[in-house]
Order: structure tokens, then C-alpha cells, then sequence
């Protein structure tokens, strides 16, 4: 069906706008370049993701429609055929949330590293990066996807390297670029594998694609490095610490979330028998939450932290995907709703509230210029909405009520749970109870992390001068934050009708079932948490009517046992809160601790001490780094056919004809 | 009878918890040969702090002088949800997990706070609170989630209602249970061998190290919520040693409130008499015994997951 | 599961067996060894109850007086006299060792569940299990401790494990032939124990992950 205006639905049509809309805007940078505004395509990139959210949030549960984009343009052997169904929709209101709300966030960023980044090249990569991520979504063959991705990647890479003076923000773009190599190959290989097996490089034809073990695992290792997940997860603190926050934004979010998407699309949509697939899912993900904690836990780059715990994430996400494809192969149709309906709330929940955390962020990285904790210390008092709105993020994502991250833990939880109590194999039953403890350890040292970020970033003393000017980054940065907040509550206080809403998007994936209503009990979070305020405001009342705070009150030093008043290097710092979780995982982190004591009498009035922790990334030590360097000698070896010289060449063309007739002629 | 469940459980809540304070005091002085102070200190202890003004630190922040107000608003509803005590009025959604995130609530205000005032001290506190809940969750999660498949809900109502007779020939999981859950109060707790409420030293106090600023009102608060939560984490443990009593699943509810009334005191003695006994542990050696806590735990998952 | 006392106190013998490995100070050890063993004695006892078996009730009687009261007053004087009070452990720390043990556990149940000529009676395949994890727990044990006195106690849980996965499976040999075994553990610990106090002389420590030289 080619694409008439007339015959498309008027929210279809507004996804058509919205694209129109970036389209228009990269043309437009394009031209502008030097003088290009970042308001001015904010403003684009907002109008753009807003007509985008719009359009999908009303075609969300209306009937699958495909029609052909560009019927004059014609990828070698597919059509640009997108297709808008209710999952395709889930995914792109999310992602258009999310691009909404950095969209108003990015102008102010941007003007405080208007010297660092060049605003066209930042803008155009922008708009490519939204419109690839925004098609790879639609996309309805092999071929458009795999053009798309690559334009994402592609795009990803440069946004990365946007900051290309500094040697850091170049490495990380290339380690970047590397492991993105990796994913596409292996995406690649999987497609071809199964157009070899349903001759069609359309997706509806791939019926039970993820009944394939292997290029069902192809794909599914190359969606994984692609969102992070263990082993394939470091390039995510390199590339996301070195980006600018909006674009950090944009990575650790939607892009997982294209990840995911296609995950569901492909491998458990559509009677797919995945038990193989799911144990991998259940046991990564169950390895990227430990790692991605922990390593978030020892991190002192506010940013990496954040990208650390976006690993952790995408575990949990990972391990209630998993349950769903276990519980579906044996035969428990709501199991496999309850897991699929959390994975999908999770993405929801972690999308919003990482997003907050990043422009939250981004707010301390532009106005401290550092994103180190040990510099920070005390921005509460400068920062106040910052502040606030990253501690009620950070509850969000510690999935501590009343917010929306403890709703769709619950449901991972409660899967967990009713995987154990039903009648699989007992190892099955084990694990679930296994991974339930698993998860409770993860818990904590989530709590422990942003408790962490929150206390070393906000609380305290000031540890650097620059905080003590430090304000308020914009209104703008402000009100997206306080956004980001009042969607996380407002889902968190009305969790079983955000449930109901995404049991269409379920509905499609899973073989259809009567609606199962008590999928989150009603009562559970709001009442509790409503009772929770009110005793609160009691306490409140009665306390501070009852006493007059101010009579009472008196302001003075920090107590600190008698000491008084020490300065601001005695308080407690990031490496020092985490340290006796390190020294408990040192096998794991490779912590290690060096303390040098000098002086005539060290034990009683040592003169100097030097003290260092060192850890090192147990992976990239003993895995990466030396897969690397036998890459590098296997590629010196194969570079020595490069000579240079044309008759060598030649020779290597006649050579390769020989070899392709004598083939020719076996078959 | 609502209502004489409403009347008897918020006496209950406010009057209890300074008393198993007083009477574990009591105890501990009459084992170490001196006569202590009342039972009744605690409450003497908390009515001279709430008269006190108070002093605040000019760096903290609003968290501060909140946080001790929230975690007592959060603890007290989370003394509705579960059911420490056998006699408590229905207050929906007694969920496991969501009585575990509650507790997980105040943690992470409690931690804020102690980092708050930007103290070496409470810096320190904080550090070594979050590495022991890191250590003990999985513990109490373990024992409760092993109930919780037994019983085919993760209602804790449910689970330990007196009428569930499911789980009434379950005295082992019962057993390892209450084991686990009380090893695991003394470490959230941070009592002995885990830490020496009494000592002196800041160096080594966790709990007591993270409250080191606050003062007046905000510390009886803070104390009274410490304590109100000592009741219910040695409340369920007793309530899971009651329930590997044969005797007590056939006996009616006013002994059985009776004798959770009384098994909450014993809680209070026995720990008493391990503070007597024991030494406290030094800090290295600390996942040694936590682990106790989870190989009960792990101990309740294999029961509850073997069959036949 | 739901259980009856023959599978509490095999279960309770495991159960023991496993804490010890969580401890590295010496004195608990062995108290934990004793009363794992006491649990082991009485389920021979129950044993001979249940099977009316005159025998058993002696070798229980025999177990309890060797292995409950005088191999560990014997360790105990032996650890007093070498002046060592605990292990400082190898390899494995001991909350790893304590939660591998368990899953050792776990582990064992299922290879009870395998064992398919163990089907037909559920006590036999409880022991079995609670057997199977005993002996892991001993090989554990004796992987994780460093010095001597910490083996030895490894050895003794393995050979309970042995003797565990004995009484349940074929319900208690003859008396003459458990004399002889407890005989011969008794006098191995004797061994052990002067071994132990040579060793001390000579290496003035009892590390046996030290002495690996084995040539003079």
C-alpha cells in the first residue's frame, strides 16, 4: 500500500508529520551549520518527538497498519515499509516522552559548552540519530532495520565524539564504534540465517523465529551488546561518561529500549519456543545486575555511576524476559503475562527515571564543569530543585515506594516468586528462589549507590570551591526534571491502570488470555503510601506546632564528637562510603589497597600517608584486553598482504577468479 | 472488636517498645551483677529528650530534619502491615516485598541523613549500615520468601494468620525461619555481637554513629522508631518460633496473643543474655556471622522448595 | 516438605555438619562436631528402633561415647596444648564455603532424586541426601581449613558422611564390623593428634598449606 493521505488514520499521519518534521530539521542544519540555534532545534526536535508521541500514544491498541514510506525508493531488494502496530507503538511513546523532555532540557546544556560543541555537526547527528532510531522501530523487513540500526550507530558514534578536542571523548567513540561493529555483524549473520530459512526478508514471515537456537542466540548477543548487557556492557561507562548528558540521555534510554523491542519482536512474539534462550536471558541478566551494581557502587564519575546502574537495569529487564519465555514453554500463560507486563513496565520505569538522573547530571556537570564526586559535596543549598527531584529520581529507580520502579520490581518479584511455587523442575524452582535473593542483594546495593550519589553530590560540605557559585543550571533543566518526577509518582500511585494499559501491548506478543485483573493489587502501593503521608504530616504537625521549631532551634557547627567544624576533606567520600563493600567483593572488583606511612615514629605521628585503592574491571584485564592484543597481531599479520603493490593486487584478483570458477564448477 | 483491635494495637506500638528496651536492659545489668535502671528508663530517656531544644548542624539540608519524621511515619505503618503481633488490625496489601522496600525507605533516609551533616563520624555509619543491609537482605528475603511459596502467596496477612493450616506442619521451615529472621534483626538492628549499642568508641557504633547529630525531639524520634522497629523484626522472628510450636496452632487467640506478647519479652531477654555472653565481632569478621543468617535462609529455601 | 524425626535428624546432621564450615574458630568446631555426631548417634538409635535391631542401640551408644565426648575433649586438649584457637583459613573463606556447602545440599538432593534404585522409600533417599551432603561438607571442610587440627575435623565429618550414607542405605552393618571402624577412627585421631604436635615441634607452626617442600 503506498503511501495516500487519505486512506491513513489522522494519528498515523502524525507520526508521518513528526518524521517530516526531523527530516526537515537535519536538511535545515545542514545548511545552517555554523549558525545553527540550539532553542531553534530544540524547538524542532520537540514539535518532532511531540507529533511522534502523539500519534502513537492514539494509535496504541488500533488496528496494525503498513504502507510504503518512499514507494520510489527502494533498498536493493526491500521496500521502506513501515509498519505501526500496538508493541511498535508502546516502544515509540516512550521513546518519545523521553525525546520530549530532553528536547526542552538541551538548549541550556548546550550553551554552557557552546565552546566544546560544534552545534551543527551536534544537531544534524541529533535528528539522524532520532529519525534511524525512530525507523529501526517501524521498520518492517530485514534489510530497512539493518540500514536503519547502522544509521543509529553511526549516528551514536559521532554524537559521542562530539566533544572531540579531549583524547577521552575520541577513545570512547571508538570503543564505541568497535563493540556497535560487533552487534551489527552478528545481527547480520542471524538475518541472513533466517532468510535462508523463510526466503523473505520480511519480519511477518519469520514465524517462530526464536525456535532457531542459533541464529536465534546470534541475534540475541547482538541485541545485547547493543543494550549494555553483561559481558558487552563496558562500552556503555566509556561511551555514556564521555557524551554529552543529553545524548547520554538518549543512549541509556531509548536506545535500550529499540534493543528490547526488537528482543520481543523477534524472539518471543508469535509462538516462539525459547526455553534455551531464556535460561541465557535469566542467567546474564542475573550477572549484569550483580556487575552493574557493584561497579555503579565503586564509581566516582557521577555519570558512569549512572551508566553502571542502567546495566543493572537492563539485567532486571533481561531476567523477567527470561521468566516469560520459561514460563511460556511451560505452558503458564499468566506467568508469561505477569513477566512480560513488568520487563515492559520496567523499561518504562527505568527510561523516565534514568532520564531525570542524566539531565540531573547534566545540571552538576555544567555548572561544577566536573563529574567527579570527589569534587562535589553540599549542592543541595545551591541546587535545591536539582537536588530534590534527583533524590525522588534516585527512589524511583532504587524501587523504593511510593514511586513507579517499585511497581514493576514487585511484578519481577512476583514472577519470580509464582515460577517457584508452580510445578516446573525443581532446579527451575531453586533458581527463582536463588534469584529472589539475588535481586533483594541488588536492591541494597543500589540503595547503597545512590545513597552515594545523592549524599556525596548534594549533602555535606562543599569539597571544591566551584560549588559555592554554583546555581541552578536554567528554569528549563528545572521543569523537565520536576516532569520526569511527577510521571514517575503519578505512575507509581496508579500502577494498575498503567498495567491495564499495557496489556495490549502484551496481547500481541503472548497467545491471547482473558485479562487477569489483580496483576498488581490496588491497594498495595497507594493506600500505604498514602497512609505513610498522612502519619508523616501527623508527626509533623505534632511535633513542630506542638514545640514552635524555632524556639528550640539552634544552628552550629557540625558536632562531629567534639572535633567541630573539620574541614570539608574529613568528611566521608564516595571511594571511603563504598570501600568496606569493595573490600567484601575485592576477588570480583580486583580492589586492592595501598597505604604508605612515612615518618620517624609512623605509628604515632606519622608525617606523610599516601593512600590509594586501585580496581581494576575484572573483564576487561583478563578478557578484553588480551582478545584485543591477539586481534591486533592476527591483523599485522593479515596487513602484510597489503604491500602496495598494484601486480601483487593483481595477482589476488586472478587468484580469487580461480577460486570462484573452481567453486563454480563443484557446484 | 475492630475497634478493641485498633485500641489494643496502637497501645500496643506506643507503649511497648522503650519496655522491651527497659526489660533487656534490666536483664543485662542483673547478668553483669548490678541492679540497673528501671524498666520504665527508656521512657523517662525519650519524655527528657523530647523536652530538650535543639541543635542542628548549619550545613545540613531539609533532609536532615525530616528524614527522622518520615522513617517514623513509614515505620509505624509498616507495624500495621506485618504481623508481629497475632492480634492487629486488617490493614490491606500486607505484601512481603512492599514491607521490605518500606524498610528499605528508611534506610535510605536514615543514610541521607547521617551523610547530611557532612560528619566524619556519621559518614562512617552510614558507609557500614549500607554493607551490613547488603549482607542481611538476601537473609530475610530468603525466609520469607521460602514461607511465602509454601504458603502460594507473598501476603505476609496471609502466610502467618493463625488459620492458614497449610503451613501448620511445617515446623522446620518454621524453625529456620524464626533463626534466620533473628539472626538477621540483630544485625539490621546493629546490636551485639554485630555492634555494641552501649559502647562509647564512635569509631565502632553503626547505628548509634549515624544518629550522631541529631538531638532533642529529632533524636527521641529517631530512637523511638529505632526502637518500635526492634519490636517488629524480634516480633516476627518470635511469631515464626511460636508457629514451630505444634501446641500453639491449637490453642485460641486470646493465648496466642498472650503468648506473642510474652515470646516478644523472651526476644528481649535472650538477646539480653547473647550481649552478656558474646563479644562484639570486629569488623572484618562480620560476614562470618551475617552469613549464619543466610545459610538459614538458604536452609528455608531448600525446605521449602524439596518435596516428598 | 514436611518432615518426620528420622529425616529431622538426618537432616539436622547436615544442617550441623554445614555450620561448622562457617566458623573458623577451633572450640566451635568442635562443639558443632559433637553435636552433629550426637544427631547422627541418635539417628542410629531411631534406627534400631525402627528396625528393632538390638545391635545398633550399642553402636549408637559407642558413637556417642567416642565421637560426641572423647575425640573432641581430645582435640580440645590437643588445640589447648599447641596454643591455637583459630584457622585462618585458605582458598575458601568461610562464608563461601558455608553457602557452598549448602548448595552442595541442594545439589545432593537432586542426585538423591536421580539415584533411581533409591525411589521406593523416601527415608532412604533422605538419608541418602542428608549422607551425600555430610560427606561434601567433609571434603569442604578439609579444601578450606589450613592448619592440621582443621583437616582432621574434616576427615572425621567425611567419615561421618560415610558412615551416614551406611546405616541409611543398608540399615546398619554388623556390630563387628562398626566396632572396627569406630576403632580405627579413634585410633587415626590419636595419630593425627601426636602427628599434629611433632609437626608443631618441628615447623613451629601447623600450616599444612606451608608444607608443601617434599624433599628435606
Amino acid at each position: 500500500m503506498s503511501f495516500n493521505p487519505e486512506m491513513v488514520p489522522p494519528c498515523t499521519l502524525a507520526i508521518g508529520y513528526g518524521l517530516g518534521v526531523w527530516v526537515a530539521a537535519a536538511l535545515v542544519v545542514f545548511l545552517t551549520a555554523e549558525r545553527a540555534k540550539h532553542t531553534f532545534f530544540s524547538f524542532l526536535l520537540f514539535m518532532g518527538s511531540f507529533f511522534i508521541g502523539i500519534g502513537a500514544f492514539f494509535s496504541y491498541q488500533q488496528k496494525a497498519i503498513s504502507f510504503n514510506l518512499l514507494p520510489c525508493c527502494y533498498f536493493a531488494i526491500a521496500p521502506l515499509t513501515i509498519r505501526i502496530d500496538t508493541l511498535a507503538c508502546f516502544f515509540l511513546t516512550i521513546v518519545a516522552l523521553v525525546v520530549c523532555a530532553l528536547a526542552i532540557f538541551s538548549p541550556a546544556y548546550l550553551k554552557a559548552y557552546k565552546d566544546r560543541l560544534h552545534p551543527g555537526i551536534y544537531w544534524h547527528c541529533i535528528f539522524m540519530f532520532m529519525l534511524a532510531l525512530t525507523l529501526t522501530l517501524l521498520s518492517t523487513n530485514a534489510i530497512c532495520f539493518l540500514i536503519f540500526w547502522e544509521t543509529m550507530s553511526l549516528a551514536a558514534m559521532a554524537l559521542i565524539a562530539s566533544d572531540h578536542i579531549r583524547q577521552k571523548a575520541r577513545h570512547a567513540a571508538l570503543i564505541y564504534m568497535g563493540i556497535t561493529t560487533i552487534s551489527t555483524v552478528l545481527i547480520f549473520a542471524s538475518f541472513l540465517w533466517y532468510y535462508r530459512h523463510f526466503h523473505s526478508w520480511y519480519f511477518a514471515d519469520w514465524h517462530a523465529a526464536g525456535s532457531i537456537t542459533f541464529p536465534a542466540l546470534l541475534l540475541f548477543f547482538g541485541l545485547a551488546v547493543k543494550a549494555g548487557v553483561w559481558p558487552f556492557h563496558i562500552w556503555m561507562s566509556y561511551a555514556q561518561a564521555e557524551a554529552p548528558s543529553p545524548v547520554t540521555a538518549f543512549m541509556s534510554t531509548v536506545m535500550k529500549v529499540v534493543g528490547l523491542y526488537t528482543f520481543i519482536r523477534l524472539l518471543i512474539l508469535d509462538n516462539n519456543d525459547g526455553l534455551v534462550l531464556g535460561y541465557i536471558a535469566i542467567t546474564l541478566g542475573t550477572v549484569s545486575i550483580i556487575w552493574g551494581s557493584l561497579f555503579a557502587l565503586l564509581e566516582r564519575d557521577l555519570k558512569r555511576l549512572l551508566s553502571y546502574s542502567s546495566v543493572e537495569n537492563i539485567g532486571i529487564i533481561l531476567i523477567a524476559l527470561g521468566v516469560c519465555l520459561v514460563a511460556r514453554h511451560d505452558k503458564q500463560i499468566d506467568l508469561a503475562y505477569l513477566a512480560l507486563v513488568a520487563a515492559l513496565f520496567h523499561t518504562i520505569n527505568h527510561s523516565l527515571c534514568k532520564a531525570g538522573l542524566f539531565v540531573g547530571a547534566g545540571c552538576i556537570e555544567a555548572v561544577t564543569h566536573t563529574r567527579d564526586l570527589a569534587f562535589l559535596g553540599g549542592l543541595a543549598r545551591r541546587m535545591p530543585w536539582t537536588a530534590a527531584c534527583f533524590l525522588a529520581n534516585s527512589l524511583a529507580i532504587t524501587a523504593l515506594p511510593p514511586f513507579n520502579g517499585f511497581a514493576s520490581k514487585w511484578m519481577v518479584y512476583q514472577s519470580l516468586f509464582k515460577l517457584t511455587m508452580s510445578d516446573a523442575q525443581v532446579i527451575d524452582r531453586i533458581s527463582g528462589l536463588s534469584i529472589v535473593g539475588i535481586l533483594s542483594l541488588v536492591g541494597t546495593l543500589s540503595l547503597a549507590c545512590y545513597t552515594k550519589a545523592i549524599g556525596i553530590c548534594f549533602l555535606g560540605r562543599p569539597r571544591s570551591e566551584m560549588i559555592n557559585q554554583a546555581n541552578e543550571l536554567s528554569h528549563s533543566a528545572v521543569v523537565v526534571q520536576i516532569f520526569f518526577v511527577v510521571i514517575c509518582l503519578a505512575m507509581g500511585l496508579t500502577v494498575p491502570y498503567v498495567a491495564s494499559l499495557l496489556w495490549p501491548a502484551c496481547c500481541e506478543v503472548l497467545p491471547k488470555v482473558e485479562q487477569v485483573h489483580n496483576l498488581f493489587p490496588v491497594p498495595l502501593q497507594t493506600v500505604t503510601c498514602i497512609a505513610v503521608a498522612i502519619t508523616c504530616f501527623a508527626v509533623w504537625f505534632l511535633f513542630y506546632l506542638a514545640k514552635r521549631p524555632d524556639t528550640g532551634l539552634k544552628k552550629y557547627v557540625t558536632w562531629d564528637c567534639g572535633y567541630g567544624n573539620l574541614p570539608a576533606r574529613a568528611e566521608e567520600t564516595g571511594t571511603s562510603f563504598s570501600e568496606s563493600i569493595a573490600r567484601i567483593f575485592a576477588p570480583i572488583l580486583r580492589y586492592r589497597m595501598i597505604t604508605e606511612i612515612q615518618g620517624k615514629d609512623r605509628r604515632h605521628f606519622p608525617e606523610i600517608i599516601k593512600f590509594e585503592s586501585i580496581t581494576s574491571p575484572l573483564l576487561e584485564g583478563l578478557i578484553y584486553r588480551p582478545s584485543m592484543r591477539v586481534i591486533l597481531i592476527l591483523s599485522r599479520a593479515i596487513a602484510k598482504l597489503q604491500t602496495g603493490s598494484i601486480h601483487l593486487y593483481l595477482l589476488y584478483v586472478f587468484m580469487t577468479l580461480l577460486v570462484l570458477i573452481g567453486i563454480g564448477i563443484r557446484l | 472488636m475492630a475497634i478493641f483491635e485498633w485500641i489494643s494495637f496502637v497501645a500496643v506500638v506506643f507503649i511497648l517498645p522503650p519496655l522491651v528496651l527497659g526489660v533487656l536492659c534490666k536483664t543485662k545489668a542483673r547478668l553483669q551483677n548490678r541492679i540497673g535502671a528501671s524498666i520504665f528508663q527508656p521512657y523517662f530517656d525519650l519524655y527528657k529528650l523530647f523536652s530538650k531544644g535543639e541543635t542542628v548542624s548549619e550545613v545540613t539540608s531539609w533532609i536532615f530534619r525530616n528524614a527522622a519524621a518520615i522513617n517514623f511515619a513509614v515505620v509505624i505503618v509498616v507495624a500495621l502491615l506485618v504481623p508481629w503481633l497475632t492480634f492487629k488490625p486488617a490493614f490491606v496489601g500486607a505484601d512481603l516485598i512492599l514491607v521490605i522496600y518500606m524498610f528499605a525507605l528508611t534506610r535510605f533516609f536514615t543514610v541521607l541523613a547521617a551523610l547530611d551533616a557532612g560528619s566524619a563520624f556519621s559518614g562512617f555509619g552510614a558507609s557500614r549500615e549500607v554493607t551490613m543491609a547488603m549482607l542481611v537482605e538476601p537473609a530475610v528475603i530468603f525466609c520469607f520468601a521460602s514461607l511465602a511459596c509454601v504458603a502460594r502467596t507473598s501476603d505476609l496477612s496471609v502466610i502467618f494468620s493463625c488459620d492458614n493450616f497449610s503451613l501448620s506442619h511445617n515446623n522446620a521451615l518454621w524453625l529456620m525461619a524464626g533463626l534466620g529472621l533473628f539472626l538477621s534483626s540483630l544485625v539490621e538492628l546493629s546490636r551485639m555481637p554485630v555492634d555494641d549499642p552501649t559502647t562509647h568508641l564512635e569509631l565502632t557504633m553503626v547505628h548509634e554513629a549515624m544518629i550522631l547529630e541529631n538531638s532533642g525531639p529529632n533524636l527521641a524520634l529517631v530512637l523511638f522508631t529505632h526502637y518500635l522497629k526492634m519490636c517488629i523484626l524480634w516480633g516476627i522472628a518470635a511469631q515464626c518460633f511460636l508457629r514451630s510450636i505444634s501446641y500453639f496452632w491449637t490453642v485460641g487467640p486470646l493465648i496466642q496473643g498472650a503468648l506473642s506478647l510474652g515470646a516478644l519479652f523472651c526476644m528481649g531477654v535472650i538477646v539480653a543474655i547473647i550481649e552478656g555472653t558474646l563479644v562484639k565481632l570486629r569488623w572484618t569478621k562480620l560476614p562470618q556471622f551475617i552469613a549464619f543468617a543466610v545459610a538459614m535462609g538458604l536452609f528455608c529455601v531448600l525446605i521449602a522448595v524439596m518435596r516428598g | 516438605m514436611i518432615l518426620d524425626t528420622f529425616s529431622i535428624l538426618a537432616i539436622s546432621s547436615a544442617v550441623l555438619a554445614i555450620l561448622m564450615l562457617g566458623t573458623m574458630y577451633l572450640r566451635a568446631n568442635l562443639n558443632f562436631y559433637a553435636l552433629h555426631t550426637l544427631a547422627i548417634a541418635m539417628e542410629t538409635a531411631w534406627m534400631a528402633q525402627k528396625i528393632h535391631d538390638e545391635h545398633l542401640y550399642w553402636v549408637a551408644f559407642f558413637i556417642a561415647l567416642l565421637k560426641v565426648v572423647i575425640i573432641p575433649r581430645y582435640l580440645a586438649w590437643v588445640i589447648r596444648n599447641i596454643d591455637v584457637e583459630s584457622d585462618s583459613g585458605s582458598f575458601i573463606p568461610a562464608p563461601v564455603a558455608m553457602l557452598t556447602g549448602i548448595g552442595m545440599l541442594g545439589a545432593s538432593y537432586l542426585l538423591s532424586v536421580q539415584l533411581s534404585s533409591l525411589w521406593g522409600d523416601i527415608d532412604s533417599r533422605i538419608g541418602a541426601m542428608a549422607a551425600m551432603s555430610v560427606f561434601f561438607t567433609g571434603v569442604l571442610l578439609m579444601l578450606s581449613r589450613k592448619i592440621a587440627i582443621g583437616q582432621i575435623i574434616g576427615f572425621l565429618v567425611l567419615e561421618n558422611g560415610i558412615y551416614l550414607f551406611a546405616l541409611t542405605q543398608t540399615h546398619g552393618m554388623p556390630l563387628i564390623i562398626e566396632m572396627g571402624l569406630l576403632l580405627e577412627v579413634l585410633v587415626v585421631v590419636m595419630i593425627f593428634g601426636l602427628v599434629v604436635f611433632r609437626i608443631k615441634k618441628s615447623f613451629e607452626h601447623i600450616d599444612v598449606s606451608r608444607l608443601t617442600n617434599l624433599r628435606e
